[in-house]
């Protein structure tokens, strides 16, 4: 479980997250969105101890992250948005790398080359891999955590479609299994009907909850969060 | 659930280190130059060769080693920075993970520090002077690549890292002697030349440079005979060098740890 108590964050004079209550539960997919600049990265990064709250707590299966960082750790898996990696090591040598730090063993890696359809490049450098692969080897990383709270920025972006149906099937499976799954995205219409709840952030509030069968009908419908700008994938 | 014991962890980064720097340029930028300039005790000019293989290899540690282990340390810094946002999300506190990097930079400069003596030891044949030289060479290496790990750890941007290393570089080269040639006749370091002669031990590259040359080859010094810290510093060259070094490694160890430490938004 993720339960987040009154956080809050400014960057300059411009507050992007204000007094945010939010409670993430186990069993479950659920779907963050929300326009550009509404705090979803910001709350993520917070999360997963990238970034410190001005104010108030992220607590991770009751582990506060600010204040034990290593042990929140431990019990969390978190994808960035656009993942990059040292340009000089191969996939297998990263994979290797995150296994040990996880305390898994050369089969999990080569299970989550397997899973992820990275094993035919395990030589390739991370540098010559491209966007679709090398956010294929961050999920591979991503998947090698033994852990029951799984965290993804943007998961779907440099994947083609028949990777994100798999994402979202193994997302699916992992949060049948008990896991708490918590994505942040602008493809929302993608997941419907993938997920179990779906939570709006506007200026850096919780402003709304849509109906997770649906989102295709409610993004359109919703013009302050959900138009779409530069950077959202056109429709 | 696990958290990794920091053995692991700084197993784990400096076997990536290795791995990383297999495919590094400057890696082999700074192996070719050692090897080079190794070869260069061979040819020297006579003027040159009649000082011995020391004499050279300290110009060569100067003016070109110092400078490639500080590029090489800064870019083992700088290829991590854009994994950083996954890593800093695994349980690894920050000190196990420099101190693995720190380790890798290490275990890579020291023992290539010996390309430096090796033509002239095959050559000449193995002397305790070039042992000394090389692990000198070695230290000095192993620092100013430590330096370059702090010093990325601090300055992200790639530019700005290149031009601090350089600036940082020549500050260490040249400034603490153009410094102290600039006060030499003040009043005061006249009545106090402990004041004046504690800025050279502290720098690595002078420490490096007196060691070599007062107390590895003996040159003809009247400092010798000086009295107070000069003459303490003269005849315990080694231990003191060994100890500024070392205390640059600690230094340089903690400013990386606490570099690596901040977050992208601090």
């Amino acid at each position: 479980m993720i339960v987040a108590e009154n956080v809050s964050k400014r960057f300059g004079t411009r507050s992007v997250l204000e007094h945010l209550d939010l409670q993430i539960s186990p069993g479950a997919v659920t779907l963050l969105v929300g326009a550009n600049g509404a705090g979803k990265t910001t709350f993520l990064r917070i999360a997963v101890g990238l970034a410190r709250p001005d104010e108030g707590t992220v607590r991770i299966r009751e582990v506060d992250v600010s204040r034990n960082f290593v042990e929140a750790a431990a019990r969390f898996s978190f994808l960035p948005q656009a993942p990059r990696f040292n340009p000089r090591l191969t996939s297998r040598q990263i994979l290797a790398f995150y296994a040990r730090l996880r305390g898994r063993t050369l089969d999990a890696v080569e299970e989550a080359e397997d899973l992820w359809g990275v094993g035919d490049h395990r030589d390739v450098t991370s540098a010559r891999l491209s966007g679709g692969l090398r956010q294929r080897l961050a999920l591979a990383v991503f998947s090698l955590a033994p852990v029951s709270v799984l965290v993804l920025d943007e998961p779907g972006l440099s994947l083609d479609p028949e990777w994100r149906e798999r994402l979202q099937q193994y997302l699916s499976q992992r949060a049948k299994e008990g896991a708490t799954v918590l994505v942040a995205t602008h493809l929302l219409g993608e997941w419907e009907g993938r997920v179990d709840r779906c939570v709006v952030l506007e200026r850096g509030r919780v402003s709304a909850e849509l109906s997770p069968d649906r989102l295709r009908a409610e993004f359109s419908r919703e013009p302050h969060w959900a138009s779409p700008s530069e950077d959202v994938p056109s429709r | 659930m696990s958290i990794p014991a920091a053995s692991t962890v700084v197993a784990a980064t400096l076997q990536r280190e290795w791995l990383s720097q297999r495919l590094n340029r400057f890696f082999y930028w700074h192996v070719g130059l050692l090897v080079i300039c190794g070869l260069s005790t061979l040819i020297a000019p006579p003027e040159a060769a009649a000082r011995g293989a020391a004499w050279w290899i300290l110009q060569v540690v100067l003016f070109a080693i110092s400078m490639s282990s500080l590029l090489l340390g800064l870019s083992s810094s700088h290829a991590e920075l854009d994994e950083m946002s996954l890593l800093q999300t695994h349980p690894v506190s920050n000190r196990s993970w420099t101190t693995g990097k720190a380790l890798g930079l290490l275990l890579i400069t020291f023992p290539t520090a010996l390309l430096l003596v090796l033509p002239a030891a095959l050559s000449q044949g193995p002397a305790w002077l070039l042992v000394g030289v090389a692990a000198a060479a070695g230290g000095v290496s192993g620092v100013f690549s430590l330096l370059g790990l702090a010093l990325g750890a601090w300055i992200r941007d790639p530019v700005r890292g290149l031009i601090s290393a350089v600036a940082l570089w020549l500050g260490l080269l040249v400034g603490t002697d153009l410094l102290l040639l600039l006060t030499a006749g003040s009043e005061f370091v006249q009545s106090h030349p402990r004041v004046w002669v504690l800025p050279l031990m502290l720098n690595p590259l002078d420490a490096f440079r007196i060691t070599v040359l007062f107390t590895v080859e003996h040159a003809a010094f009247t400092g010798l005979q000086a009295g107070g810290l000069t003459e303490w510093w003269l005849h315990h060259g080694g231990v003191w060098l060994t100890s500024c070094l070392a205390a640059w490694a600690i230094l340089a160890w903690l400013i990386a740890t606490a570099g690596t430490a901040r977050r992208p938004d601090a």
